[in-house]
């Protein structure tokens, strides 16, 4: 639990200055690569492997169906 | 500025210039962003569980299973509120699963794989809309699982709420209703597997997106969730006492999750950094950590390199156990190694080549589980626990 | 208020932005801002990277499904559209391409076939342009926003100071000038016009808002045999056009300013009736050297 409380904060305390960001400076967060998720598709697929082979499941999403992974 | 005769020259002029972003003071979109009216990808996977050892299943190695995934998805706007998207998913599985551990010769325990080549597919399908409204959007999905033994239907409704240019709060809550019809159940060969069982689970989930400056943003999420029916593994026994019995578990299960994510992007590298962790508890007692991160590089005009690493670990559930000397008087018995004590690593790279309307990636990852590898000491590593290795291509085109 | 400055090179030419703010932090920070502008587009339409827009549109050319631009490359063409309609043709984007024949810096003239190699490549009644598709039909076709995207940089850069709440200052990107707003007291901004033949200053322009562009044929030339060659060339031709030595124009956005000036000086002999008709104010330097223009009246004298 430590360890977990550790990460999340250290995660968010990373960049912890908020800047004001004008619409001309967006270009960067725009890139794909700079998105929660870059590539839809291989997160699904990654995600059904590890849910599968692991015990925790879940994460910032809703919907998506069940499977009866063995 | 002198006033006077405006010439028809001047006006087309003047009106032209201020239809420009810079000087009206439009919102600008980036020209690093491309919109396309239509977006495929196919993808190819191919998941390939490495061989349980001899000195895992107290014999010869066992061989174990296999999935060759073909994953089609599309998305597309319509006018400018609304975009759907649709993605349908055909695998096709083979191999043996792990059948029950036994206490071996030396009082470690031995893996026995099914007997059974599983020869199986499934079939996927997941359709979302999303709506537009000023600030917001709001989405719903609905999906269909497909398989031999299984079926599932799921909704799930989300939305997005843009508090400022920085600030995005988003939730959503999702449903899933499955139906299990096990290969022989109520058989001659397995009188006690049962035939028919459901399962219903719903999940809910809100987060803040906040971006931090021009080239960092941080995503915090949480979520619930309730699993209600059966949840034991149907094919699955656990040794107990000299006999075997059907894997039972409890027929309720809450999960809680939390979520870090940080972007950040490195203009001087042409490169991004991915750090995400996820917090998992549920009321089975398994607490697990994950932590991934991963750097994506650009080179050159159309290529792009995106290495990985992930860290899980996992602790045991409160009535798992590799065997059992004496039945529990709760009933609940499981050697399944996915509720047993483990950490895992995995390594992965990408390759993405982009060009015009095209992209194709390439990616290789490895996954290497080990009881050494958790957060906490493991004194006995379930066998049956899984490496595998995943090769998957993708080609992605936009019209 | 004191004023704060920051000088920079972009765009091949040295740059200056001048803001009166009280706080000298903040005002660092929408001076960092007004810079990031310029570097933005100089990188988007710079002739001279493989990564810029105009790069990527230069590679499109002889693809028939042409590429998609963004809106403020709309924005540029359409702009580009009207400019070249309102000129008879001589504004043209496509003629980016006299570049491969004509080499300044070598003090050479180029051969009327490597002008004819060119010409067809030039005529902006042959691109197609459907809001957002281009498309350059033959390849090695290019488009050139050299002609007037640091004019709207000009502008583009004032909007990002209005919008951190600059009330007075100047952008100045070579001599393509927009004001902010005036000096506190009131004073209007003192705009040097460039002698077309000698270092220094010719005359002094008041300017306490809007926007003054200027064209001349000493920026890039070379003079052989007594006959001056400069950088301004007709897209139909592909020679220099002779006339007037420099034209100034003044107008409430620094692109019109710097396009009116471009096409005055395209028009060769004609340049000074084509400004009277356009209706700004201008100055403008005759080929024998004389004063003209609308401005000559106002000129504060050296």
């Amino acid at each position: 639990m430590k360890f977990g409380t550790g990460c999340i904060l250290l995660i968010l305390l990373a960049g912890c200055e908020i800047q004001p960001v004008k619409s001309w400076e967006r270009a960067y967060l725009a890139l794909p690569e700079m998105a929660a998720t870059p590539d839809a598709t291989a997160e699904a697929y990654r995600n059904h492997a590890y849910f599968s082979k692991e015990a925790a499941s879940g994460g910032a999403t809703a919907g998506g169906g069940g499977c009866g992974c063995n | 500025m002198a006033p006077g005769k405006k010439s028809k020259t001047l006006l087309a002029l003047t009106s032209a210039a201020l239809g420009l972003p810079g000087i009206a003071g439009k919102a600008q979109a980036d020209w690093l962003d491309d919109v396309g009216p239509l977006q495929t990808d196919y993808r190819y996977s191919a998941y390939r569980e490495k061989k349980l050892s001899g000195s895992a299943t107290g014999g010869t190695d066992g061989e174990r299973y296999e999935v060759d995934s073909h994953q089609f998805h599309v998305a597309r706007p319509f006018g400018e509120l609304y975009d759907v998207d649709a993605a349908l998913t055909y695998e096709t599985m083979s191999g043996a699963s792990p059948w029950f551990i036994t206490p071996g010769p030396d009082g470690k325990p031995v893996q026995v794989l099914s007997a059974a080549t599983i020869d199986d597919s499934r079939l996927d399908l997941l359709a979302k809309v999303n709506r537009k409204l000023e600030q917001h959007r709001i989405g719903i999905s609905a999906g269909y699982s497909d398989e031999d033994d299984y079926q599932a239907v799921n909704v799930g409704v989300d939305g997005d709420w843009q508090q400022n240019e920085q600030r995005t709060f988003s939730a959503g809550l999702g449903y899933s209703d499955d139906e299990l019809n096990p290969t022989d159940g109520a058989s001659t060969r397995f009188p006690t597997r049962i035939a028919k069982a459901t399962k219903a689970s719903w999940a809910a989930f809100g987060g803040v997106t906040q971006v931090l400056d021009a080239r960092t943003t941080v995503q915090a999420s949480g979520s619930y969730g309730r699993n209600e029916g059966f949840l034991s593994d149907p094919y699955k026994l656990a040794f107990v006492n000299g006999n075997t019995v059907n894997d039972s578990r409890p027929d309720d299960r809450e999960v809680f999750t939390a979520v870090a994510k940080l972007r950040r992007y490195f203009p001087d590298y042409r490169a991004a950094a991915h750090l995400d962790y996820r917090y998992y508890y549920d009321d089975w007692e398994i607490e697990a950590h994950t932590l991934e991160g991963a750097w994506y590089q650009r080179f050159g005009e159309h290529w792009r390199i995106s290495p990985a690493l992930r860290y899980y670990s996992q602790s045991q559930a409160f009535f798992y156990q590799p065997f059992y000397g004496a039945a529990r008087s709760d009933g609940f018995h499981s050697s399944d190694y996915r509720l047993s004590p483990y950490g895992a690593i995995s390594l992965r790279v990408g390759g993405d080549y982009e060009q015009d309307q095209w992209r194709i990636s390439l990616s290789y990852e490895t996954y290497d589980s080990g009881g050494d590898r958790a957060i906490k000491t493991v004194r006995i590593e379930n066998p049956g626990i899984v490496d595998f290795d995943i090769v998957s291509l993708s080609l992605a085109y936009k019209f | 208020m004191p004023l704060h400055r920051r000088a920079l090179k972009a765009m091949g030419c040295p740059c200056e932005l001048r803001i009166y703010a009280e706080d000298g932090p903040q005002a660092e920070a929408v001076l960092r801002a007004g810079e990031a502008e310029v570097r933005r587009l100089e990188a988007k339409y710079s002739r001279y990277r493989d990564d810029s827009l105009t790069a990527r549109i230069a590679r499109s050319a002889g693809d028939a499904r042409g590429i998609e631009v963004d809106a403020e490359t709309a924005g540029l063409l359409d702009y580009a559209a009207i400019a070249w309609e309102q000129s008879d043709g001589l504004f043209d984007i496509t003629s980016g391409v006299l570049r491969r024949a004509w080499d300044f810096k070598s003090g050479c003239l180029p051969s009327q076939s490597a002008i004819d190699a060119v010409l067809p490549l030039i005529g902006w009644h042959k691109l197609i342009w459907r809001r957002p598709r281009l498309v350059l039909p033959t390849a090695g076709m290019e488009l050139d926003f050299g002609g007037y995207v640091k004019e709207y940089t000009a502008d583009a850069v004032t909007r990002v100071l209005r919008d951190n709440g600059v009330q007075r200052g100047l952008v100045d990107l070579g001599g393509d000038l927009h004001v902010v707003g005036p000096h506190p007291d009131g004073s209007a901004w003192q705009v040097g016009i460039p002698h077309p033949r000698q270092p220094g200053v010719l005359a002094r322009i008041e300017l306490s808002s809007g926007a003054i562009a200027t064209s001349g044929d000493y920026e890039r030339y070379m003079i052989m045999e007594g006959q001056r060659y400069c950088h301004i060339l007709n897209p139909k031709t592909g020679w220099p056009m002779r006339g007037a030595q420099s034209v100034s124009v003044v107008a409430d956005q620094c692109l019109v300013a710097g396009t009116a000036s471009t096409i005055a000086m395209l028009k060769g002999g004609e340049g000074p009736a084509w400004l009277e008709a356009l209706g700004l104010p201008y100055f403008c330097i005759d080929a024998a050297g004389g004063l003209c223009g609308t401005l000559a009246a106002m000129d504060a004298g050296i």
